[in-house]
C-alpha cells in the first residue's frame, strides 16, 4: 500500500499547477492617447483565411470588422485596401478576390474574381489592381466589373499614379528589374523603366516623383537588402538612389518621407531597425530624428517591423510588427513622436496597412 | 481451456518483455489476435495491433491502425493522397521514428515518414513504443526518437481486391513463393473527388475536393531464414495535390510523383547461448517530383515552379549483446553503432548539394530480477554536414516493478527518464532564404509514469493502463521572421503534460468478442514568448485536450463484426486560441463485416457511419460516409 500511496504522489507531482498569467494588452508612457480613426487592414498567414479589418476607434481597437459585418471571412491574404468615396477596396491575394466594402458599415457591396490580385490604385474613376499574370486590370469603381486591362512584366506588384501615368512595379518573382509605365487615358504600357531587381513597393509623394522599393537577396538567400529608389515622372522617368531603406509612409505635411529600414540578425535572432527622415525638398536626409523622444528609437529598434504609416491629418505614426503567424503588436507615437501606445494586439496576423479618416 | 489461456499469456508476456531478444518480426502473435493491445510488463507504453485484428477492423493501411492507439495521433489532410504522418504524444512527426522490418525508415528531407504508403495486408503486426525501447538490439540510429512505430512484415497468401466511394480500387496480392521467399504488391487509384461542407464564418459552405487523383503502386520481395532477413522495395506514386481550402477560390494545380527504391538487410548470429551478432545494411534512393501549378505560368527564371528531389541513402548498423545470469538475476549488455549517411540533390539553388553524416552510438543495459526489471541505455549522436558539427548525448532510464502478482493477477509500476533530441531537416537547412545552417538540435526532455493490471480468468482476459508523462521540449524549431519572409530558429519552448488510459477486453471462446478502449487528456502549452499574451501559455496548435477511441470486434458462425470509434476533443490550429483557429470536436464511427466460405472472403465497410464533417488539419477537410467492398481469396 505504502508503495501506491508512494506512487500516486509522485504520479501528481508531475501536475503542478499552471497559471495563466494575463499581459496588460494595453501600455502606454504620460497620458496620451490617440485621436487617429483609422482601420487596419491585416493581411492573416497563408492559407489561413484569417485576413481581416480591425477599427482603431478613440484608442480601442475592434478585431474582425469584416466578419462581425458579414458573417463570413473576407478570404486568404488580404494583401491592400484602398478608400474611394465611401468604399474600401481589398485586394484578397490568395482568395482571388477584389472586395468593395461600405467603409461605414463594411457590409460587402461586390466580389469580383480576378487572378491572384496584389496592389490597388485609383485616380477617383476608376480602380486599378496589379495581379500576378502579368497585367495591370481598369476595374468599375461601382461594381467591379473588368472595363480594361493593360500588359506589364512578370509578377506585378506595387502602384503608384503620377498625373496621367500609373506605374506598376515588375518583381519578376525577385527576378524583374523593370517599371511598367501605364498611360491612364488609353491604358496602355508605354515604356518600361529599368531600376534594381526585384521592384515591390510604389509610392507617389506629390511633388513629381514616385518612391520604388528594391530588394535583393544575398546568393545564399541568407539575407536581404531593401533600397529606395526615386523615378522622376517629369525627367523621362530619371531613377535615382535614395536611401537603404525596407519601409517608408509620408509624413503628414508631405514635405518629408519617413524611411524605417528593419535588419534581422539571424545569426542572434534579433532585428535593428532604424527610422530616418527624408527631405522630399532638399532631396537629402534630414538630420532630425522621427522621434523627438530617444527612449521611443531604442524601444522600436528590436521590432520586427510590418506596418509603417502616418496619419495625415494629425501626424500620428502607426507601427506594426509581425511573426507572421500570431497576432500583431501596434505602437502609435504622437507626431513629433514624444509619447507612444503599445497594443498587444491589432486584431490579426501580419497587421500591414492602416487607413485614416 | 486453461492451458490454452496460458499459452495465450505467455506469448503475450514474451512478445512484450525485455527478455525476448528477437527482432520484432518474429515476435508477432498471430495466435493472439488482439484488437489494440497495451503492453504491461514492458518498462515504456507500448501497443500493438496484429493482422488479424487488422482484417477484422477493414483497416487497409498503418495511418488507420495508428488512429486506434493511444497518445498517438496521425497529421491526416485527408482523402487517400493526403499526407498522414504520425505524432507521439503531439510532439511533431519529426520526433517519430519508423522502423520496418527492424530497419530505420528515414527522410533526411522533410524529417517525417507519410505512413498512408505502407499498405497493412502484408503487416503481421503495427506496433507503437513510447520512450525507450524494449529490445536492446534494436538500431541505434532510432533511439533518440521519443515515439517508435515498428512495422512488422509477414509471409501470406491471398489476393484481394476492393473497391469503394470515389472511384477508389485498391487490388493486392501476397505470395510465397518459396520457402523464406515471399512477394507482395499494393496497387492503388482513388479520383478522391469527395464532397465537403466547411464553415465560412457562421455559413455552411459546400464544395467537392478537386485536384485530387491517385495511382500508386508499392512492391516488394522478401526473403527470411534463421538468421536472414532481406528485402527489396519499389514505391511509385503520382498524385495531383487538393492543398487547403481557400475560401472563395477552392482551385489547386499542385502535382507531386514520387519513386522509391530500397534494398535492405538484417543478419542476426547467436554465438552460443550467451551472445548474439547482428548486422544491418540499407541502400535507399528516393526521387521527388512537385509542381506548384498554382504558381502561375509566367516564363521567369526566378520563380520556380518545379521542384526535382533526389535522395540517396546509406546505412549501415553493427553491434551484438551478451546475457548472463547471476542467480535469479539475469542481465542482458549491448553495443550498436549505425551510421547514416544521405545525400540530396535538387534543383533549389540554395541545396544543389547538400549532404549529411550521423554516427550513433548506443549502449543498452538491462537487468532482470523475478518480475521486476531495471533498464537503461545512453546514445552518442554525431552528426557533420559542410562545416557543421551537432553532437548529443541521449540517456534513458527505465524500470518495470511488479509490485503484486499472483498466477492470474498482477499490478506493475513503470517508469521512464529520458533526453531525447531531433535533428534539423535539410528543408529547415536549405529550403531557400527559409532555411538555417546553422541550427541546433531540438531537445526533448521526457518523463513517464504508469501503473498496469492484467487479469487472467477462464476465457477471460482483462488488460488496464494507466501512464502520466511531462515533456519539456526546448530549442524547438520554429519560425523566426523577418522583414522579408521567415526563417527557422532554434526559439521555440513548450511543455506538455498528460494522462492515458488504455484498456484491452477479451472474451469468449465460441463467440469471442474482444475490445479495446484509449482515453487521453492532455496539457500541452506553448511558453515560446513571455511577454505575448496572444500565445504565451495558450494550447500547443492541434493538440485536443481529450481524445478518445475504441475498437471492438466480435466473431460469430454468420459473420466477424470490427467496430471502430474515434473521438477528438476541440483543439486550435494556432497558439492563439481564439474562434478563428478552432476545430470542432468530432467523432467517427466505422462499422466492417466480413463473411469467409472457405478460401474465399467476402468484406464490406462503411466508413465514417454518421457523415461527420470534420476536420484534422484546418481547412483540410476529411471524407463523410465512405463505403468499401473487398474481396479476399487465400490461397
Amino acid at each position: 500500500m505504502k508503495k501506491i500511496i508512494l506512487f500516486a504522489s509522485i504520479f501528481a507531482c508531475l501536475f503542478t499547477a499552471c497559471e495563466d498569467d494575463d499581459n496588460d494588452v494595453k501600455i502606454q508612457n504620460g497620458d496620451f492617447q490617440p485621436k487617429s480613426e483609422a482601420v487596419i487592414l491585416y493581411e492573416g498567414s497563408y492559407g489561413q483565411n484569417n485576413s481581416d479589418l480591425s477599427e482603431f476607434h478613440k484608442g480601442v481597437i475592434s478585431a474582425d470588422v469584416y466578419y462581425q459585418a458579414n458573417g463570413k471571412y473576407l478570404g486568404d491574404t488580404g494583401n491592400d485596401i484602398l478608400e474611394v468615396g465611401d468604399s474600401y477596396y481589398i485586394a484578397v491575394n490568395g482568395s482571388n478576390s477584389v472586395v468593395k466594402i461600405d467603409d461605414d458599415t463594411y457590409k460587402e457591396q461586390a466580389r469580383q474574381v480576378v487572378n491572384q490580385p496584389r496592389y490597388l490604385a485609383s485616380d477617383g474613376k476608376y480602380l486599378y489592381v496589379s495581379t500576378y499574370e502579368s497585367k495591370v486590370l481598369k476595374l468599375s469603381l461601382a461594381d467591379l466589373s473588368v472595363v480594361a486591362e493593360a500588359k506589364t512584366g512578370a509578377y506585378t506588384e506595387g502602384l503608384a499614379i503620377e498625373g496621367d501615368y500609373l506605374l506598376a512595379a515588375n518583381s519578376g518573382w525577385g527576378g524583374g528589374n523593370t517599371v511598367s509605365v501605364i498611360n491612364l487615358k488609353s491604358f496602355e504600357t508605354v515604356q518600361e523603366i529599368e531600376v534594381p531587381y526585384n521592384p515591390t513597393s510604389l509610392m507617389a509623394t506629390g511633388k513629381g516623383t514616385i518612391l520604388v522599393k528594391t530588394t535583393a537577396y544575398t546568393a545564399d538567400y541568407s539575407s536581404a537588402v531593401s533600397t529606395i529608389s526615386s523615378i522622376d515622372v517629369k525627367s523621362q522617368f530619371a531613377v535615382s538612389t535614395v536611401a537603404e531603406a525596407s519601409h517608408m509612409t509620408l509624413s503628414a505635411d508631405g514635405n518629408y518621407v519617413y524611411f524605417a529600414n528593419c535588419m534581422p540578425n539571424y545569426t542572434a535572432y534579433t532585428y535593428q531597425t532604424s527610422f530616418f527622415k527624408y527631405d522630399l525638398g532638399k532631396k537629402e536626409v534630414s538630420k532630425d530624428p522621427v522621434f523627438a523622444n530617444d527612449s521611443i528609437s531604442t524601444m522600436l529598434s528590436g521590432i520586427s517591423l510590418y506596418l509603417f504609416s502616418v496619419n495625415p491629418k494629425n501626424g500620428e505614426i502607426f507601427i506594426g510588427t509581425s511573426d507572421y503567424l500570431t497576432n500583431s503588436a501596434l505602437y502609435v507615437t504622437d507626431k513629433k513622436g514624444n509619447s507612444w501606445v503599445r497594443y498587444s494586439d491589432a486584431g490579426g496576423v501580419n497587421a500591414s496597412k492602416a487607413l485614416f479618416d | 481451456m486453461q492451458l490454452l489461456v496460458f499459452a495465450a499469456l505467455s506469448l503475450s508476456v514474451a512478445a512484450d518483455s525485455i527478455v525476448s531478444t528477437q527482432i520484432l518480426s518474429e515476435t508477432s502473435v498471430e495466435a493472439s489476435p488482439a484488437v489494440v493491445r497495451p503492453h504491461i510488463t514492458s518498462t515504456t507504453p507500448v501497443q500493438s495491433l496484429q493482422a488479424e485484428a487488422m482484417q477484422k477492423l477493414g483497416i487497409t493501411d498503418v495511418s488507420e491502425a495508428l488512429k486506434l492507439m493511444n497518445g498517438v495521433s496521425v497529421k491526416d489532410y485527408g482523402g487517400l493522397g493526403g499526407m498522414k504522418c504520425v505524432s507521439i504524444r503531439n510532439l511533431g512527426a519529426t520526433h517519430t521514428g519508423v522502423l520496418y522490418d527492424g530497419i530505420p525508415v528515414s527522410n533526411a528531407q522533410a524529417g517525417q515518414i507519410d505512413v498512408a504508403r505502407f499498405g497493412s495486408q502484408h503487416l503481421s503486426e503495427v506496433r507503437i513504443g513510447i520512450g525507450a525501447t524494449q529490445d536492446v538490439l534494436t538500431p541505434a540510429a532510432v533511439e533518440s526518437y521519443s515515439g517508435l512505430l515498428s512495422l512488422s512484415s509477414r509471409n501470406c497468401n491471398q489476393a484481394q481486391v476492393s473497391y469503394g466511394s470515389w472511384n477508389t480500387l485498391n487490388v493486392s496480392s501476397c505470395y510465397e513463393l518459396t520457402e523464406g521467399l515471399s512477394a507482395n504488391a499494393n496497387y492503388r487509384h482513388t479520383d478522391g473527388d469527395y464532397p465537403f461542407r466547411i464553415k465560412n464564418g457562421d455559413t455552411w459552405v459546400k464544395g467537392n475536393r478537386n485536384n485530387d487523383r491517385v495511382d500508386d503502386l508499392n512492391a516488394e520481395l522478401n526473403y527470411r531464414s534463421r538468421y536472414w532477413q532481406v528485402k527489396g522495395a519499389g514505391y511509385f506514386n503520382d498524385r495531383r495535390l487538393p492543398g487547403s481550402i481557400i475560401l472563395y477560390n477552392y482551385s489547386s494545380h499542385e502535382h507531386m510523383r514520387e519513386a522509391n527504391g530500397l534494398l535492405q538487410a538484417q543478419y542476426l548470429h547467436p554465438i552460443g547461448t550467451h551472445w548474439k551478432l547482428v548486422a544491418r545494411a540499407k541502400y535507399n534512393h528516393a526521387m521527388t517530383h512537385y509542381n506548384d501549378g498554382n504558381q502561375l505560368e509566367n516564363d521567369v527564371a526566378s520563380a520556380q515552379h518545379i521542384y526535382n528531389y533526389r535522395q540517396n541513402e546509406y546505412y549501415a548498423s553493427g553491434g551484438g549483446m551478451g546475457m548472463f545470469s547471476t542467480g535469479p538475476v539475469r542481465t542482458r549488455v549491448s553495443a550498436l553503432y549505425d551510421v547514416l549517411h544521405a545525400a540530396l540533390h535538387s534543383n533549389l539553388r540554395t541545396a544543389r548539394s547538400v549532404q549529411r553524416t550521423t554516427h550513433f552510438g548506443v549502449l543498452r543495459a538491462d537487468a532482470t530480477y523475478r518480475k521486476h526489471t531495471l533498464q537503461g541505455a545512453l546514445l552518442y549522436t554525431l552528426n557533420r554536414e559542410k562545416d557543421n558539427k551537432r553532437q548529443a548525448w541521449s540517456p534513458t532510464l527505465s524500470a518495470n516493478l511488479q509490485v503484486w502478482g499472483n498466477s492470474r493477477q498482477s499490478v506493475h509500476l513503470r517508469w521512464m527518464s529520458r533526453k531525447a533530441f531531433r535533428l534539423p531537416t535539410f528543408n529547415e537547412m536549405y529550403y531557400y532564404i527559409y532555411g538555417s545552417h546553422n541550427l541546433k538540435p531540438e531537445q526533448a526532455r521526457e518523463h513517464n509514469l504508469g501503473i498496469t493490471y492484467g487479469v487472467w480468468f477462464e476465457g477471460v482476459q482483462l488488460s488496464v493502463t494507466a501512464d502520466a508523462y511531462r515533456y519539456r521540449v526546448d530549442d524547438k524549431l520554429i519560425a523566426f521572421p523577418t522583414a522579408f519572409a521567415w526563417k527557422v530558429g532554434n526559439l521555440g519552448k513548450a511543455e506538455s503534460r498528460g494522462v492515458e488510459l488504455s484498456m484491452h477486453v477479451s472474451v469468449g471462446s465460441s463467440c469471442p468478442i474482444e475490445l479495446s478502449a484509449n482515453y487521453q487528456w492532455q496539457d500541452a502549452r506553448n511558453l515560446d514568448d513571455p511577454t505575448n499574451p496572444n500565445t504565451y501559455r495558450k494550447q500547443l496548435p492541434y493538440m485536443p485536450k481529450q481524445t478518445a477511441n475504441g475498437a471492438v470486434t466480435v466473431h460469430t458462425r454468420w459473420a466477424d463484426v470490427g467496430y471502430t470509434m474515434q473521438w477528438m476533443d476541440e483543439r486550435y490550429s494556432s497558439t492563439m486560441n481564439t474562434f478563428r483557429y478552432r476545430l470542432e470536436p468530432f467523432c467517427e464511427h466505422s462499422l466492417t463485416l466480413s463473411r469467409r466460405w472457405a478460401n474465399f472472403e467476402l468484406q464490406g465497410t462503411l466508413q465514417n457511419l454518421t457523415d461527420e464533417q470534420y476536420a484534422v488539419i484546418q481547412y483540410y477537410p476529411m471524407p463523410g460516409r465512405q463505403y468499401r467492398i473487398t474481396c479476399k481469396y487465400f490461397f
